[in-house]
């Protein structure tokens, strides 16, 4: 089931939010290549959010080449395109970049910030 | 929505009518109330109807209490003034039938001068009586301080469609 | 903006000496989903009734958009008064043969049944207002006025109404205005925000415009003096100064801690602001 959930104290848009949301689930192989994607109004209702919000995130993720609106059939996720890859990329280091601004926020230093990463990975 | 007003009226007059009829029954028994039971009846009859009449008047207004109430009916298609038709109407009706049945009792000697005051004034201050309540349709759009008498104003001018 | 469905042209509302709205204008679009929030007495419900047509204004007029006829502007409230002893079966009756609706037209609520035999004064608040909803969602409105009333319904019964809504505004493309003052519990249905006070419209900003034009600063770190601060609350142990409108670039050249803020502690921060601006005068 779709892992969505949209922040309303965020300063990014809602329709990003979901773009981001979606996007990640596509990454992240849960939502798999043909899995139909739920129909706006529904997402609309379990995001509370406007339908216009929804419709232009499908229509961004469209866009993007994450989706497909089949017309009559709703939306669909495309079969992996091949830039899947980089997107995962450029996604991490947006994650990372916000990370390593609230670890050096701290005072640490990069050396502190690289060993506790490797600290809790390995606890992982 | 006039047939449900006014079915609604009849059924509170009937029930009202109902007990003013029973009513003498315990006052002869009880009280030992001289005369027969009409003459305890008429001035029973007599002022209930002047209590119905202001009744029925504030049950129109009542009913509608404060702005939020108002929604609903202005809600509904029909005009301003064909809403207050529709809720003042069946009302006017009642208390017409009274007045008339009032005359007609009057004049083919049912009631008569020793029985009972002539049923026209009685009917006649139920009317005065109801009609007050009964916001004034009127086109001063700036006198009233009060939402309700607001939401009528401008009557017969009507919203923008 | 797409085509206007209802407007309001310098509405004002006097009762007595107290002016309830005072030269209101507002353009609303087709299909729009608009919030109204505002301190107590701003004139927010005022204006909402003057739109759905149940106050006439002293002066101004509102003006509908083409095509837009009475029967297709919905006011949801929370009390059904008109006929309180009936049933919900009888009420529906009414209601559809008061606007010529097909018998089989009443939508119904999801996720949540009423048992058609009950009474309306039986009900509770907020079973009224998703039932008064459902009929109103028979007309097919092209305009959804909403006062109030979403607060006072229970997480449960609010969350079906705002799926309803949502169901309304998809299918019908209804234009949706809602008076509340707590804006979380529309949730992030509303794009655009508008802020009441003293029967004048203060601000008229799309949602996510608004959110990026006011930050708050909290304690009392580096605080350039030249910033447009709408707010301040201080106390022994607090200080927030809420900005507005706020510019990007001061992120970085200011050296103070710029925060996001949710839509509640803006409007807040408006409030707050009108209050101080009229002990002032």
């Amino acid at each position: 089931m779709l892992r969505l959930n949209v922040d309303p104290a965020s300063p990014v848009p809602a329709y990003q939010q979901v773009i981001q949301a979606v996007s990640i689930e596509i990454i992240s192989g849960r939502l798999k290549e043909g899995d139909r994607l739920p129909p706006i109004r529904e997402l609309a209702k379990i995001l509370k959010l406007n339908p216009n919000t929804v419709a232009k995130a499908y229509y961004a993720l469209e866009e993007n080449g994450l989706i497909e609106s089949r017309p009559g059939s709703g939306n669909w996720v495309k079969p992996r395109p091949p830039d899947l890859d980089s997107l995962r990329r450029s996604m991490l280091e947006a994650e990372t970049k916000a990370y390593l601004e609230q670890a050096l926020s701290l005072g640490a230093s990069l050396e502190d910030v690289r060993s506790s990463i490797e600290r809790i990975a390995r606890h992982e | 929505m006039f047939r449900k007003e006014l079915a609604d009226v009849l059924k509170q007059t009937a029930c009202f009518l109902a007990v003013v009829a029973v009513l003498p029954i315990p006052i002869i028994l009880f009280k030992g109330a001289p005369g027969p039971y009409r003459a305890v009846l008429a001035p029973l009859l007599e002022m209930g109807l002047v209590f119905w009449s202001l009744f029925l008047g504030a049950s129109f207004l009542g009913r509608e209490q404060g702005q939020r109430a108002v929604e609903y009916a202005l809600s509904l298609p029909h005009s301003r003034l064909g809403l207050l038709i529709r809720l003042a109407g069946p009302r006017l009706l009642v208390e017409l039938a009274f007045l008339l049945a009032g005359v007609i009792a009057f004049e083919t000697g049912i009631l008569s001068d020793s029985d009972i005051l002539p049923a026209g004034p009685i009917a006649g201050i139920g009317l005065q009586l109801f009609s007050s309540p009964c916001p004034c349709p009127s086109s001063s759009r700036t006198s009233s301080g009060s939402a309700w008498s607001r939401s009528w104003a401008g009557m017969p001018q009507a919203w923008p469609f | 903006m797409s085509d206007p469905i209802l407007t309001a042209d310098k509405l004002t509302v006097r009762y007595g000496r107290r002016t309830a709205l005072d030269g209101v204008s507002a353009t609303f679009a087709a299909g729009e989903a608009v919030v109204i929030a505002g301190s107590n007495g701003a004139g927010k419900s005022t204006l909402l009734r003057c739109l759905g047509g149940a106050i006439i204004p002293d002066l101004g007029r509102v003006v509908p958009g083409p095509g837009l006829d009475r029967a297709r502007i919905g006011f949801v409230s929370d009390r059904l008064s008109l006929y309180e002893n009936w049933t919900l079966r009888e009420a529906w009756r009414f209601h559809r043969k008061e606007f010529g609706i097909a018998a089989a037209g009443r939508p119904p609520i999801e996720g949540f049944t009423l048992d058609e035999g009950r009474r309306i004064r039986h009900l509770s608040v907020g079973e009224r207002t998703l039932f008064h909803l459902s009929l109103i969602l028979a007309q097919r409105p092209a305009v959804l006025l909403i006062d109030e009333v979403v607060h006072g319904l229970d997480p449960f019964l609010r969350e079906r109404f705002l799926e309803t809504a949502i169901g309304a505004m998809d299918e019908l493309k209804t234009a949706v205005i809602m008076v509340n003052h707590i804006l979380s519990d529309t949730a992030e249905i509303p794009e655009r925000v508008l802020i009441m006070d003293g029967g004048q419209v203060i601000l008229d900003e799309r949602r996510e415009d608004l959110m990026a034009k006011v930050k708050k600063v909290a304690g009392d770190a580096a605080f350039p003096p030249s910033l447009p601060v709408l707010f301040e609350t201080a106390s022994e142990y607090r200080r927030d100064r809420y900005i507005y409108p706020f510019r990007e670039e001061w992120r970085r050249g200011s050296g103070a801690a710029f925060t996001d803020i949710g839509l509640d502690e803006i409007v807040k921060a408006f409030i707050g602001g009108a209050y101080v601006q009229k002990r002032a005068r």
